[in-house]
Order: structure tokens, then C-alpha cells, then sequence
């Protein structure tokens, strides 16, 4: 019975099952189940949602508010889409063949805008297709330089963990050197030191018999008074002040170690070494030596870790981002001017965006921890990268106070796949879109 | 129909009234010393000294029956002479209308400066309710009124006025004296006990004349002219409801400090609180339980000016017996209305009667509104519409605010964010979406902006009064004056405290009284503002004129508007609003007399404008501040809230109590305004709004990260979409009850009270009270409102009924107390058993795109008699047209069915009966 009922169907060409993909149609004309019981043919698209998937009304909108039954519209002479269940019949034109709005007569009819919208899809695809095909031709250039400097950065590593043991050998060598020197030398001191030391020190033990005698009677002066040690408001304020000075100069010392570190690794060989020992009036050869070396060894490892971090920093799937290492790329809204240079901070005007956090994902990076907001939090900036062959920044928006979002057109969004994409482009489920 | 009959009680009653303390929270956000407490406002303090006189007891007013005159709008008048006077001052207006109310005013005879009084229509309907009939029981004329129903329900007395002889009535009086003129001649005025501000022993005249606060001085040329009284609520009285807008509970505490009404911009406000807030419906809902049946009874204020209102208990423990309030404004006259019920549908009923009723909404304005401070370009706006429609989520109404505006100009746009606004909302209104714009009342000042000019050069600019003081030309030096001689004290150092001058004697000095008046400017979004005067019709008639599509360019059919800041706020001003000494010109008026109904004249302006520019369609205006009457054109909402659990909870009594107030369409910020909600309470938040908020708009402080529905984890996400879907299933259903809102007065969403008066579970059950609210009479919602760290289960009072369901899964629960195990995807909410529910079940993109689709019916039996009952109102869901008869579809629907509950198949009978005619 069943099957006299489907050849009948199948023959008709009223067969074709509204709101279905021709390549899906087949699984209509079979049996179709929902909830764990058959669907009646009869009740296919006869605009009473029988099934919770929609399964049952795939060309109706029946069972609106569902998303896992779509509705295809054809969309001859351009891109055949799939629309959610809620859009057919809302009285809104969706597809461009109206097909989701066949009710509608007459005037308020969707009028078919097929070829237009398919020339413009054309046209846009093209438009795509070229700034892809740039694309990619800059990004495997970019990745294939990227590659090249990785394996000289990974040479360069390999060549100072090479060289490292040996340095360091030598310098071990040096110091035994010096040691040895130094022994030497601290005999000969001894031996003209140590009366001079012994006077000192029986010196200083007289000082010290007479001021504990003092302060004896100090005390005994004195006895009445508590022993708790007064001190003044100022003074406390006073040593407050000596400690905060003690912590000023701390850390007022670090940035200069930090610059001293880049002038050796920017200017090889330290001099500072040399320079701090200046007290020493005269320079011992083994000293300058060993200072000399110590140095080299710095320099060597200072620029492993900086290859290191940019290697890390910059892993391979996103080479084709490499171009973008020490650059900034600007855009100018109507207030402000705003700096994104990546792998290193990103600017609005004068204000600090964000620091290089890295890649979030293929084609996102993010800058974070910028200058704190006005009782909000720290600011950020977002970047979604774009397929094209130039580098810009084609928007910068705040979409939530000290939020920023940018969007990026470089190569390095590229991606092969979507040549395919492109050149037959996949039905996309509403979800995809945007 | 009932009539009420009114009758002047001969007895006094006594008893000094027990004041009782509520907890009082620490402060947390809110800067209380921005804000006037009674204590610190001269009229409130001077009235709590007056009620507390040892004196009280003794009469001071008698009503003169041989005087009793009809009034030209219907009703009687009586003149009501005080016992230090000669000749009465006081009249006294009462008005008793026959669908079940008294309204009773006092006013001056022949006051020395114009006593504020609200113009017919504008809150009491004009022409008035129908008069009923009066008989007369006794007018034996003294201070007591009572009132009570004489159509059998409930014979028994529920509520008086002046029971405890709390009258105070201020007089107008000028400057130089003490007493009002002519009442000096009675006694000597140092023992004249008059009213407050003219007691035998000075009770206290501090700020009589003019009131520091804040750093500002308010100056009062007109002095003092404040007016209070108490009313009783006799029975058993479990609690008392309303008052709105206070961020305080359902069943309303008894708080030492009394609730104040004085329209105010109040920054992150905080719960349970007695403190002022934006808007003013001062009406108080009685619960009496007298004689072996339950009655309840509304008792409104009806003063534009400050006003506060104490409850108290004579009670110690605060709890049963009767529930007293005494009220005091600053200034108008005093008029209140009594409406005597007995139940609540005929208290909602009188009230409606007495205001109007409320308009349909279109049916797009009851579906979700996607609002943020702000959406900051064109692109913005697009991309929110496009995501919601990426994931099939319903929404009806985009909204921008402030930040779309050309400097904050208002009616002009930020070109470099919105160059093409026309376009952009044309392609919301492609969708079948509307879009909503704030437009703020205060006026920038700037000679660029045309509405700055014109408001400007018609001379409608609310203004600053400069008194000059001038001597007074009635001061004449006294014939037998004598000149005193200065001697100098040889032993005094310093000069004399008191030098009179040359010539010794001097007139009086008093304010000019042509004092110069400029527009007042103060400050708010845009820096100087101005603020035209609303209460003047003209200007209302210009300001609507402002939102014709020709004048307002870059909007267009679909563009409804919000109107917020208009309490007015000032940031500048005292207590961040309009100085109360500021001159409305329309009628010389000072702001102090119609303060609490600027916002009110705002919006109604709004929307009468909105109604010229689209003929024919139903306006939408959305107002922070409010008045009673403001159902009559605005939809409220509790202004700006905190994502907090306590504020989330307490939008259910604030929802409840503006529906009591008349207020049917309103709701809160869903997931708080300030601060951002976790993603629980997010879900939380949306799944009570869906179910309990007549206006349900997503909102967001500028500050705070976007919280659209998408923008959240996909589980989240699908649990905001599913209450968002649940709610668009039930539009029909929110339609049907709007219909019932708009046609028989019955609020769309209510205190459990309201329908189930007889279960007195509803007035005392502290869960049914505060967690729980009925939307019609059909659905039960219990909201939840602590994260599931702290809360598992939740116990939920169903009220006695013939049963209930569960609206997620079809569960039948007896009436009773059920405890209610919680996941995250629902609340508890229950269907009433012998319910027909009308829902749709295709959800779409927006209301309008599901108008045209099938209706599905639910049907909930009630289990003893196998019948369900409901109600399903059908029109174009947008224009006006309803009002006519015939071009809309009231049905009643009777389902009965033979089979008992369980069983798959039954014979069921439903019957469709038009109600078309009978609800019009």
C-alpha cells in the first residue's frame, strides 16, 4: 500500500517536495520518522507541525522557532540558500526567488531578484576570488621568509648552544686563573696587613670599653625613665621617608639594568663591566679578561632568548602573519588617531590600548591590559583579521566602553579553502553566516 | 450598582498611634545626604509635630451642614469652619460616584494666592464618573468620615478619613503675619492654635518663608501652604499594598521613615527603601477582614506637590488589627479618593473609572526590546539585528540612546555615527521591527538648535525667579512713633548689635512682587539645558508637533519614542532636580505645585504628539517619570536598577505595585542597568521577564560589556532564546489580558491577592507575597532570585484553586505549599486548572511576522468538572481602530469535556461566545 503510495507521489511531478534540496528530496520519498513514529506522507508540509525537529514541515512555517529543519529556496540564476523555518511565510522576502513567501499575490508578491543578486554575488565573488589569489601569493611569500628566518633564528640558537659550553669552559678557566692570582696576592697582602689589622682592632676594643663605661652611667642616670625607646612623629615620618627613599632607589636601579642589558645585547661586548670596577686603579689583565668574557656569554644568551620568544611567539601556523613583526599600521577616525603595532602594543592617540597578547585563534589576536579606564576595567583591543593582499585596518570600534574591535585586512587570512568556497559555494546554515 | 453611602460619623476616636521600626539597612550605593528626608523638609517635620500635639484629640474643624451647596461638576460642597475662626475658610467637595467611590477635597474659600489644583482630565476623567445617588445617614457635621458599601457585601465600616484627627489645612497668609488675614482679630495671634504653621507655641517655623538644603535656598514668597490627614483601614488589616514607585516590598512595611513622593533621578537606588524614586502613584490597596469575609478597599492622594505618607499599626508587633497613614504635600489642595471595592476587580474597576482607562498597545510593544547605552553607529544597530536573526531569536524594538544624538540636541543626530538614520531604521522596519529613540526634555542650549530658539521666543522656558526686596508700600510709619535715641554704652568694646540707622524707623522690607524672571538653566547631558514648561498645553502642543516626519528628520512611522530624565532631573539643582521656587509660566505657577507631574505632562505630550503624526496608529512612549493618569499613554519602567539578586527580586513587587497603580505596562531593566549580571543571573533575570514583565527591555549602563542574548556561551544563550521563545508563544495570551487591561480595568500582572482574596495565604505568606505574581488569572510565576550555590529548592504557595499545572512540564499540583526542585533551564510557573490559555506556537523573527499565524488553544481542565474557561481577543494588533466595534474578535471560550482527566481520547465541546458587545 505504502509503496503504491510513494511511486505515485514520486511520479507526480508535484513530487517535488517544497522547501527541500534536490538532494535531499530522496529522503522524503522514503519513509520519514520523527519522535519514534512514522510521518504519514499526508502530513509532509500540510502546514501542522507534527515533529519538534520540523522534520515533517520543511516547506512550511509550521515549525518556526525550530532550527534543525531548514527551508532551501532554489534561487535559480544565483546562490541556492537554506532560511530557518520562521522566515517562510513572515511575510518578509528572504530568498531571492521569494520562494519563502510563495502566499504572496499580487502586488505584495516578493518580486524574483535572482539575477541580480547572483551578478552581485558573481561580481563580489570575483572581486574575492582576486584579493584572495593576491593573498595567498604574499602570504606563501611571507611564509616562506617567515620559514627562512625560523631556521636562521633556530641556526643561530643551535650555533650558541653550541658555542656555549665551550665559552663557558674558558670563563671557568679564567676564574680558576684569577683564584689562583688572587690567593697569591692575598698572601702578600696578609703579611703587610695583619700588625696594621691587629693595632685596629685593639683600638676599637678600647673605644668600645670606654663607651659601654658611659653608657653605664648613662643608665644609671636615667632609671627612672621608661625603656621604651620615645620616638617622635617626625622621626617615624623621617624613617618612613629613609625607607621609601631605600625602595625609590630600588627601583629606580632597575631600568638601568634593564637598559644596560640592551645595550650588551644591542652593543655586544659590555662595557659597563669594565667601567663599574673603575675603583680598582690599576686593570689586571685577567680581570679585564675574565670581564671581557663574562660579557660575550651574556650577549650570547641574552640573544637565544630573544629568538626564543620570537619563536615562540610567532608559531607556524601563523607565518603568514609574519610581515606584520615591527610594523604599525595606522587608521585615523574623526577623534583619534590609533597605532596597532603588533608583537608590541597598540595605541589610540596617546593612549595605551593594550599590550601584544598573541593569537587567539587562526585569524584573531588580541592586545590586553592597556590603560585602565575610569573605574572600568583595563582596556583591550580585539583584532579579526580579513583576507586581502594589502595590510590595513579597514574598522576600529568600541562596541563596550574600553572594549576595542578591530578588523584587519592582511594575507595572512588567506586560507586556501576558501578558493573552493569561492569558486562553488557551499549551502550555509544561517548560523554560518555574517 | 453599589452606592456607597456616606455619612458624618459623630464620634472622636482616640489613641496616639504606636510607631514601630523596620529594620534599617546599611547604605550600600545610594548618596542619601543628596536626598530630603521628613525630618530635614519643613513641612514633614512641622506635620509630625503637629499630629503628635497632646491637643490632637480635640477637634479643630467642624463641617457646616446649613452649607452644603451642589457643585457645578457634580456633588456637593460644605464650608468647614475651624473653632478659632469666625467665619469658615475651608471648603470641603465631596463627590460620590456610583461605580463604588468617595472623593472628598478641601480647599481655601478665598486663598490669598491661587491654590494649585490638577486641570479636569488630566488625572480624574473629565466629565467625571457617574454620580450615584446619595442618602444621607447622618451629618451631625464633625471631623470624621467613614465609608462603607450599601449593597450588602460587607456592611461594615473599612475605611475613615481624619479618624485621627490629623487634619492640617495651612492657609495662604502674607509675610508680615503670622496668622492668615483676618484671623487675627479672633484672639490675640500668640494664642492662636490654627494649623501647623500657626501654633500657639510655635511647634516649628523653621523654613516657613524660605528652606536651605544642599546648598540651595529655596525661597518661599508664598510661604507656608502644606495640608495633611490621616486615613484608617478598620478590620483586621494583613497588609497593605501599592504605593508606587518604591523600591520596597509587595506587602509594604511600616517603616519609621515615612515613604516620600517627589519625582527624583535617583542614582543607584537600593531595596527596601522608603526613599523617593521617579514616579508618583500615591494609592494605597487595603486588605480588611471583617465580619467572617475578606474585602479590600483603594485609598488615593491625589497632589502633585512633595508628599509623604507614615503607615502605622496600632499594634506593637506591627501585625492584624487595623493599618492607619497619615499624609502631608507641600502645598495644592487636599483630594483624595476612597474606592470602596469590596473586591479587588471592583477596586481596579473604580480606579480606572475615576482616571480612564489604558490604551491598547500595539502588540509589538509587548514583545522583546533590545536596548544599551548605547549602540553607538549605524553599523552597530545593523550587526545587533543581523545577530539575533543569526540565531533565531525574537525581538521586536531596537533602541538608541543619547550617544545617536548631535551633542545631546535631542531630535538631531550624530552624523559622523548615523549619516544615513532614515536607511538605517527603514531597514529595521524591513524586518517588521520597530525602533525607538530617547528624546529627553531638557533643552540644550544652543542658539544652532531650532527647538532651543523657538521654545526660547514663545517664552515657554520653565524660569528662575530673582527676588528683589523692595519696602513694603503698605508699612506706613506709625503715627505715635518715637524716635529712639541712640545712647552709646561707655563700657562696650564692640559697636552695638542692633543699630537702627538713620532716621530710626524703616518700612518693612518684603520680595518684590514683579520679581525679574529669566529662563531657568540648568545642567544635564548636554551641559546648560533649559526645561520648557509642560504643564502649559501650548507647549505640549508644540513639542508633539516636533515629532511630525517632516520635522524629525531620519525617522520615520516605525520610530516610537522614550522620554527619560523627566522627573526633571537637574544635575545641578537640589536633590538633581527642578529648584521648587522655579516659575512655571503657565499660570505663574511654582514648581513645587505640580513638581511630581512634569514627567507625566512630558510624556503625555510625547504621545499626543505621536498621535498626530500617524494617524490612526497606536503611539508607544516609554517614560521614567510618572503620575497617576500616566497609563493613558505611557509605558514605565523602574528606571535605572543593579545587577543584583536583590534587584531582580524586588521588580516583582515593584511590577505588582504599579499594576495596582493603574500601570499595567512596565517592567524593569532585565538583567540590571548598572554593573553587569553573571550568566545566571542573566537567565534567571529573562526567565522571570518573559512571564512577569508587561514591557520587557534588555538594558545596559554605558560601561558595562554587551550583553545582547548572543554574545553569551551557547548554553546560555539557548536558555535566554528559550524564554524569549516562551514568550513569544504567549503573546495572544499577554494580548488577550491587555484587552482585559484596556476594556475592564483588570491589571495584566498582580499580587497574588487580587485573584484569590479568599486564601489568606495571599496577604500573609511571605514567599506568595514577594516571590510570587499572577499574570491574569491564569498563570502563577514564582521567581527565582538567588544563585543555585545558595538556593536548591523552592517552596511555592499554589493558592486555592481547583488545581494547578506546571507550565514546563504539564504536572498537576493541588493548591498547597510544593517544594520545587531548581534547574537552570526554568522558574516555577503554573497554569490554573480550568484554564483556556491562547498561544501561538510559530515563533518568528518579531511579533508582527507571526500576526498571521494559527492560534493554538491549551486547554487545562479542571479536574472535578472536566470544563476550562478563557478568553481570546484578536484585532490589527497596531491601529486604533479596536475602539471601533466590529472591527475587532472578543471571544470567550468554554470548553467542557466528558472525559475524565487522563484519558487520551474524550468528547470535548468548546463553545466560542462574542463578547464583542458586552465589552463595549
Amino acid at each position: 500500500m505504502k509503496f503504491t503510495l510513494l511511486s505515485v507521489f514520486a511520479c507526480s511531478p508535484a513530487a517535488v517536495i517544497r522547501g527541500v534540496a534536490p538532494e535531499v528530496q530522496s529522503k522524503y520519498l522514503q519513509s520519514l520518522h520523527c519522535g519514534g513514529e512514522e510521518v504519514a506522507l499526508s502530513a509532509i508540509n500540510d502546514d501542522y507541525c507534527d515533529c519538534d525537529d520540523g522534520s515533517d514541515e520543511p516547506g512550511t512555517g509550521a515549525c518556526s522557532g525550530q532550527e534543525a529543519t531548514l527551508f532551501h529556496c532554489p534561487n535559480v540564476e544565483s546562490t541556492p540558500q537554506v532560511v530557518y523555518a520562521s522566515r517562510v511565510g513572515d511575510g518578509i522576502c528572504d530568498c531571492c526567488d521569494g520562494s519563502d513567501e510563495a502566499h504572496l499575490l499580487g502586488q505584495r508578491a516578493c518580486p524574483n531578484t535572482c539575477r541580480e543578486e547572483g551578478q552581485r554575488q558573481s561580481a563580489e565573488r570575483e572581486k574575492k576570488l582576486e584579493d584572495l589569489r593576491a593573498g595567498l601569493k604574499v602570504k606563501l611569500e611571507t611564509i616562506s621568509q617567515a620559514k627562512q628566518q625560523k631556521q636562521e633564528k633556530e641556526e643561530q640558537i643551535q650555533r650558541i648552544n653550541g658555542e656555549l659550553p665551550g665559552l663557558e669552559a674558558q670563563l671557568t678557566e679564567l676564574l680558576k686563573k684569577k683564584e689562583e692570582a688572587d690567593a697569591v696576592r692575598l698572601q702578600a697582602d696578609c703579611k703587610t696587613e695583619l700588625p696594621r689589622l691587629r693595632q685596629k682592632v685593639k683600638d676599637l676594643e678600647e673605644k668600645l670599653a670606654s663607651l659601654e663605661s658611659q653608657l653605664a652611667r648613662v643608665q644609671g642616670e636615667t632609671t627612672s625613665t621608661t625603656t621604651k625607646k620615645v620616638v617622635s612623629e617626625y622621626a617615624k615620618w623621617m624613617d618612613g621617608a629613609d625607607a621609601m627613599e631605600d625602595e625609590k632607589d630600588e627601583t629606580d636601579m632597575e631600568p638601568d639594568t634593564t637598559s644596560q642589558d640592551t645595550q650588551e645585547v644591542d652593543g655586544g661586548v659590555a662595557s659597563n663591566a669594565v667601567s663599574s670596577d673603575r675603583a680598582d686603579q690599576e686593570e689586571d689583565p685577567l680581570e679585564k679578561e675574565l670581564k671581557e668574557m663574562e660579557g660575550v656569554l651574556k650577549s650570547n644568551k641574552d640573544l637565544r632568548s630573544r629568538l626564543t620568544k620570537e619563536l615562540e611567539e610567532l608559531r607556524e601556523e601563523h607565518f603568514g602573519f609574519a610581515s606584520l613583526r615591527d610594523k604599525c599600521l595606522e587608521f585615523k577616525s574623526s577623534e583619534y588617531t590609533y597605532k596597532l603595532c603588533f608583537f608590541k602594543d597598540a595605541k589610540q592617540s596617546f593612549t595605551r590600548l593594550g599590550n601584544w597578547d598573541g593569537f587567539t585563534s587562526p585569524t584573531e589576536a588580541v592586545f590586553k591590559n592597556g590603560e585602565m579606564c575610569f573605574g572600568g576595567p583595563a582596556r583591550s583591543l580585539k583584532v579579526s583579521f580579513q583576507c586581502g593582499a594589502t595590510e590595513e585596518v579597514v574598522s576600529l570600534d568600541e562596541p563596550s566602553r574600553c572594549n576595542y574591535a578591530a578588523v584587519v585586512r592582511h594575507s595572512g587570512a588567506c586560507v586556501e579553502t576558501m578558493m573552493e568556497e569561492l569558486e562553488s559555494p557551499r549551502i550555509r546554515h544561517p548560523k554560518e553566516e555574517l | 450598582m453599589r452606592s456607597p453611602s456616606f455619612y458624618l460619623a459623630s464620634e472622636i476616636l482616640s489613641g496616639s498611634p504606636t510607631l514601630f521600626c523596620s529594620q534599617v539597612l546599611p547604605a550600600a550605593a545610594v548618596d542619601r545626604s543628596k536626598f530630603r528626608t521628613c525630618e530635614q523638609g519643613s513641612f514633614c517635620r512641622r506635620y509630625k509635630k503637629w499630629i503628635s500635639r497632646p491637643e490632637r484629640e480635640k477637634a479643630l474643624w467642624t463641617v457646616l451642614p446649613q452649607t452644603r451647596a451642589p457643585l457645578p461638576e457634580g456633588g456637593f460642597s460644605f464650608q468647614v469652619k475651624h473653632v478659632n475662626e469666625e467665619t469658615p475658610h475651608l471648603l470641603l467637595k465631596l463627590n460620590i460616584y456610583a461605580s463604588g467611590m468617595v472623593r472628598m477635597r478641601i480647599t481655601e474659600i478665598k486663598p490669598l494666592h491661587i491654590r494649585h489644583e490638577i486641570p479636569p482630565g488630566d488625572v480624574v476623567s473629565d466629565p467625571p464618573p457617574a454620580a450615584a445617588k446619595v442618602s444621607e445617614a447622618d451629618e451631625s457635621g464633625k471631623s470624621i468620615f467613614k465609608f462603607a458599601t450599601a449593597d450588602g457585601t460587607a456592611a461594615e465600616d473599612r475605611t475613615e478619613l481624619n479618624a485621627r484627627n490629623m487634619l492640617n489645612f495651612e492657609r495662604y497668609r502674607t509675610p508680615k503675619e503670622r496668622l492668615p488675614p483676618d484671623t487675627a482679630s479672633v484672639a490675640a495671634p500668640d494664642t492662636v492654635l490654627l494649623d501647623a504653621a500657626a501654633h500657639p507655641n510655635g511647634l516649628d517655623t523653621n523654613g516657613l518663608w524660605e528652606e536651605p538644603f544642599g546648598g540651595h535656598t529655596d525661597q518661599k514668597p508664598r510661604g507656608p501652604a502644606s495640608l495633611g490627614m490621616d486615613v484608617s483601614f478598620l478590620g483586621d488589616v494583613p497588609s497593605l499594598f501599592g504605593l508606587p514607585e518604591h523600591a520596597t516590598k509587595a506587602s509594604l512595611p511600616f517603616y519609621q521613615e515615612p515613604y516620600r513622593f517627589f519625582n527624583l533621578d535617583v542614582f543607584e537606588y537600593e531595596i527596601d527603601e522608603p526613599m523617593a524614586l521617579y514616579g508618583a502613584i500615591p494609592i494605597i490597596w487595603a486588605i480588611h477582614r471583617l465580619g467572617g469575609q475578606t474585602v479590600s478597599s483603594g485609598f488615593l492622594w491625589i497632589n502633585p506637590s512633595e508628599t509623604f505618607v507614615k503607615l502605622e499599626r496600632d499594634t506593637p508587633d506591627g501585625k492584624g488589627g487595623p493599618a492607619h497613614a497619615w499624609w502631608t504635600s507641600e502645598s495644592g489642595v487636599l483630594d483624595t479618593v476612597v474606592m470602596v471595592g469590596p473586591t479587588p476587580k471592583t477596586v481596579s474597576a473604580q480606579f480606572h473609572d475615576l482616571t480612564g482607562h489604558g490604551p491598547m498597545p500595539g502588540l509589538w510593544a509587548l514583545g522583546k526590546h533590545q536596548c544599551r547605552w548605547n549602540y553607538m553607529s549605524e553599523k552597530d544597530v545593523a550587526t545587533v539585528d543581523s545577530m539575533y536573526d543569526k540565531y533565531d531569536i525574537p525581538y521586536d524594538t531596537i533602541w538608541l540612546d543619547i550617544e545617536h544624538t548631535d551633542g545631546k540636541a535631542y531630535f538631531s543626530w550624530n552624523a559622523a555615527a548615523f549619516p544615513n538614520p532614515k536607511q538605517m531604521i527603514d531597514n529595521i522596519s524591513a524586518k517588521r521591527r520597530k525602533f525607538v529613540n530617547v528624546v529627553d526634555p531638557h533643552i540644550k542650549k544652543d542658539e544652532k538648535f531650532h527647538v532651543y530658539r523657538e521654545v526660547r521666543d514663545k517664552g515657554f522656558f520653565v524660569k528662575k525667579v530673582s527676588y528683589k526686596q523692595i519696602d513694603d508700600p503698605t508699612d506706613v510709619k506709625p503715627a505715635d512713633w518715637v524716635e529712639e535715641t541712640k545712647i552709646p554704652d561707655p563700657t562696650a568694646t564692640q559697636p552695638p548689635e542692633l543699630f537702627c540707622g538713620e532716621g530710626g524707623w524703616h518700612p518693612r522690607k518684603v520680595n518684590d512682587p514683579t520679581p525679574d524672571l529669566t529662563d531657568f538653566e540648568g545642567w544635564c547631558w548636554p551641559g546648560t539645558s533649559l526645561y520648557p514648561d509642560f504643564t502649559d498645553p501650548a507647549m505640549r502642543e508644540y513639542w508633539g508637533s516636533q515629532f511630525a516626519l517632516d520635522k524629525y528628520t531620519g525617522t520615520n512611522a516605525d520610530t516610537y519614542i522614550w522620554n527619560d530624565m523627566n522627573e526633571p532631573s537637574v544635575f545641578n539643582g537640589p536633590e538633581v532636580t527642578m529648584p521648587r521656587d522655579a516659575i512655571h509660566p503657565n499660570g505663574m505657577v511654582e514648581h513645587r505645585d505640580v513638581h511630581n507631574m512634569y514627567g507625566y505632562y512630558v510624556h503625555r505630550a510625547t504621545f499626543e504628539g505621536l498621535q498626530k503624526r500617524t494617524p490612526g496608529d497606536r503611539p508607544f512612549v516609554l517614560t521614567r517619570s510618572f503620575f497617576i493618569g500616566s497609563h493613558k499613554y505611557s509605558a514605565i519602567w523602574t528606571g535605572d536598577n543593579y545587577a543584583q539578586w536583590s534587584h531582580l527580586k524586588a521588580s516583582i513587587a515593584m511590577v505588582g505595585a504599579l499594576t495596582l497603580g493603574g500601570q499595567s505596562l512596565v517592567g524593569a531593566d532585565v538583567g540590571g542597568f548598572f554593573k553587569h549580571p553573571d550568566t545566571e543571573m542573566t537567565v534567571r533575570w529573562y526567565q522571570l521577564a518573559v512571564l512577569i514583565y508587561p514591557f520587557l527591555r534588555n538594558h545596559a549602563h554605558l560601561e558595562t560589556p554587551r550583553r545582547e542574548p548572543y554574545v553569551f556561551d551557547e548554553k546560555t544563550m539557548l536558555r535566554i532564546k528559550a524564554s524569549l521563545q516562551m514568550r513569544y508563544k504567549m503573546l495572544p495570551l499577554w494580548y488577550t489580558l491587555f484587552h482585559r487591561w484596556a476594556s475592564a480595568a483588570e491589571p495584566v500582572v498582580r499580587p497574588l491577592f487580587w485573584d484569590f482574596l479568599d486564601d489568606p495565604q495571599t496577604h500573609e505568606n511571605e514567599e506568595a507575597l514577594e516571590s510570587q505574581i499572577m499574570l491574569g488569572d491564569s498563570l502563577l510565576v514564582h521567581g527565582i532570585a538567588k544563585p543555585s550555590s545558595e538556593q536548591s529548592e523552592a517552596t511555592v504557595y499554589l493558592p486555592k484553586a481547583s488545581g494547578w499545572y506546571s507550565i514546563h512540564n504539564g504536572a498537576f499540583k493541588a493548591p498547597g505549599a510544593h517544594v520545587h526542585k531548581l534547574d537552570l533551564d526554568s522558574i516555577p510557573a503554573y497554569y490554573r486548572a480550568g484554564t483556556v490559555v491562547p498561544l501561538k506556537s510559530r515563533i518568528r523573527r518579531s511579533s508582527a511576522c507571526m500576526s498571521l499565524d494559527p492560534f493554538t488553544l491549551n486547554v487545562y481542565l479542571n479536574p472535578q468538572t472536566g470544563a476550562a474557561k478563557g478568553r481570546l481577543y484578536i484585532d490589527d494588533y497596531r491601529t486604533r481602530t479596536y475602539q471601533d466595534v466590529g472591527l475587532l474578535c472578543a471571544r470567550k471560550i468554554d470548553f467542557t469535556c466528558s472525559a475524565r482527566l487522563g484519558t487520551r481520547t474524550h468528547h470535548a465541546k468548546a463553545s466560542f461566545e462574542e463578547t464583542l458587545k458586552s465589552s463595549h
